[in-house]
């Protein structure tokens, strides 16, 4: 389906896609290194988190790093039934499977762990201490704690991680991180999907590509101007009146404009930065190109908002006003939140 | 002879099965356009409607548009849909274990989904074994929270059936027949609470005791 909006700017799959397993290289950070490291010691752990903040997709990650299937066992706590703790370490690798004898120095995740079976519990801590079990980290969204002391008693060990959301600039950098520069969505848009989703990272996500999609469907390309220099940098990020009313087609002009027509020469151009989904995301900050220096740009910033937008309207419905420039404040990223590790942001 | 029959019908013209409706349906363009989107871009979709509303029938349009990599189960037929699942999958192996990718999964009556199949289809989206997920149902209420988050916004409505839409359907299934005259319809309409089905259910009795008078006169 060519004419699916992500696909115009370059994207061959949905950059907002909300599986786990969609950006897996995302994850870095001393906070996740303080899970990999618990799980170095080999301890037990625990990972508290609401629904769509990350559990499965560091979980996920978890298993990529210790080397996949044969080091990392997964389980998954359904209701009724109980985790075969036993079936799944003899299942771990062929040759276990074949002699029936069980692996040893197995690593243990255990996802969708509030619904955790206290015979399970009890099954995993019998692995853990005899060693066929090296490091169990549960994930859910709710700590049982009289549930997990009474079933793992000493056992459980490790810490309890609790998860909180993104801050309002880590949530940009979330978004960044998968879209780049792409002008359709910006930083004021994501502020504003991060204040519907009262923080959570898939909501986030989600009304992040209605945004881009509404906004592609009806031909606008850019919001507003994007910042000029790298978008993740922590300091005041300063918004600016959009350049009023470029004559249809020359929408390449300059990429500041608003283009009202989906003027398939710009989108083109864009496909040149915006090439892959797949950004490389090292564990310091991305440095990404720096846009163009835009002279026009500057003179927009000190216009003021008296003359308004004529050429087009952006859907009423996304509340993406024109009416002034927005000072975003540097928030300061809070000790231990996971989301400014996440994202390796400097403190 | 069957009513249907009588009348010069080689099949009941309206017929409310699903695979049958599909062909003919009238009023579901705009949710089956955005069905299409959702799916393309790896959603987690609600498709919501009244029993009769045409949920089934959306989703088989939908299964026509994409061909072999659907999985269709109905959760009536089974609430732990893995037996469905497996039977239609044994030709890729075990499911988690060599697992097919990018299977769209369909799933009907999803408010009889067990709870471990709920579980089932979550852990299939968020291991990409499914690259999308369209569960149908009367309503969110009885759906775990989970699953839920994920779909998040992405609900489709089935509208009521609108007059438009109930002509349009009459028309398209009777073809070059003039069994039922639209003010027929527009009245059978009205009786139908603007449900789909049982609009076509009117239809079928009115189409009947039309045969019936043909009977009669020989």
């Amino acid at each position: 389906m060519v004419d699916v909006w992500f696909r115009k700017f370059g994207f061959s799959r949905n950059p907002f896609n909300i599986k786990p397993a969609a950006f897996s290289y995302e994850l870095v950070g001393t906070r996740v290194d303080g899970v990999l490291s618990s799980i170095e010691e080999g301890k037990v752990l625990f990972v508290e988190a609401p629904l769509g903040y990350g559990k499965t997709t560091l979980l996920k990650s978890i298993i990529h790093r210790y080397g996949g299937n044969r080091k990392v066992i997964y389980a998954h706590s359904l209701n009724s039934e109980g985790i075969d703790v036993k079936g799944l370490l003899k299942r771990s690798s062929f040759a276990s499977f074949i002699t029936g004898s069980l692996p040893s120095g197995m690593i243990l995740v255990v996802d969708e762990s509030q619904n955790a079976h206290p015979d399970s519990l009890s099954e995993i801590s019998e692995f853990y201490r005899s060693g066929n079990i090296r490091a169990v980290v549960f994930f859910g969204t709710k700590y049982r704690k009289d549930l997990f002391s009474s079933s793992l008693g000493q056992v459980m060990n490790g810490d309890v991680i609790r998860l909180s959301g993104p801050t309002p600039e880590q949530a940009i950098s979330m978004i960044r991180s998968r879209i780049g520069n792409l002008p359709l969505l910006s930083n004021r848009d994501i502020l504003s999907a991060y204040r519907k989703a009262r923080g959570s990272p898939r909501r986030i996500l989600q009304l992040c590509e209605d945004i881009c999609r509404a906004g592609a469907e009806r031909g606008i390309l850019s919001s507003t101007v994007p910042a000029p220099g790298p978008v993740y940098q922590s300091q005041p990020l300063e918004y600016s009146e959009p350049e009023v009313s470029q004559p249809i087609g020359q929408a390449s002009a300059t990429e500041s404009s608003v283009a009202v027509k989906p003027a398939v020469a710009v989108a083109h151009k864009k496909r040149k930065r915006v090439v892959t989904a797949k950004p490389v995301v090292a564990a310091k900050v991305v440095k990404l190109k720096p846009a163009r220096p835009k002279p026009a740009s500057m003179k927009a910033k000190s216009r003021q908002s008296s003359k308004k937008p004529a050429s087009v309207k952006p859907s009423a419905k996304y509340s993406v006003t024109y009416k002034q420039p927005v000072k975003a404040e540097p928030e300061p990223i809070p000790e231990g939140s996971y989301w400014g590790e996440f994202m390796g942001m400097q403190k | 002879m069957e009513w249907f029959e009588e009348l010069g019908f080689t099949e009941n013209p309206f017929d409310t099965d699903a695979a049958f409706s599909a062909q003919y349906s009238a009023g579901l363009e705009s949710q089956l356009e955005e069905l299409n989107y959702l799916v393309n871009s790896g959603s987690f979709v609600f498709v919501e409607g009244e029993p009769g509303s045409g949920k089934s029938v959306l989703l088989r349009m939908l299964a026509g548009k994409f061909g072999g990599r659907v999985l269709s189960v109905d959760a009536a037929i089974d609430g732990n849909i893995r037996s469905a699942v497996k039977s239609r999958v044994s030709v890729f192996g075990y499911l988690l274990g060599r697992s097919p990718r990018n299977l769209v999964a369909l799933v009907d009556n999803a408010q009889s989904l067990s709870p471990d199949g709920f579980e089932f289809i979550k852990y299939g989206f968020d291991n990409n074994q499914f690259s999308a997920v369209v569960l149908a149902g009367s309503a969110l209420k009885g759906i775990p929270d989970s699953i839920l988050d994920r779909v998040g916004n992405r609900v489709v409505k089935v509208p009521f059936l609108t007059e438009e839409a109930a002509l349009l359907m009459v028309k398209r299934r009777l073809g070059s027949s003039q069994l039922l005259e639209d003010d027929s319809v527009r009245k059978l309409y009205r009786k139908s609470g603007r449900n789909a089905k049982k609009f076509l259910q009117l239809c079928e009795e009115a189409a009947k005791s039309l045969s019936a008078e043909v009977d009669v006169n020989g």
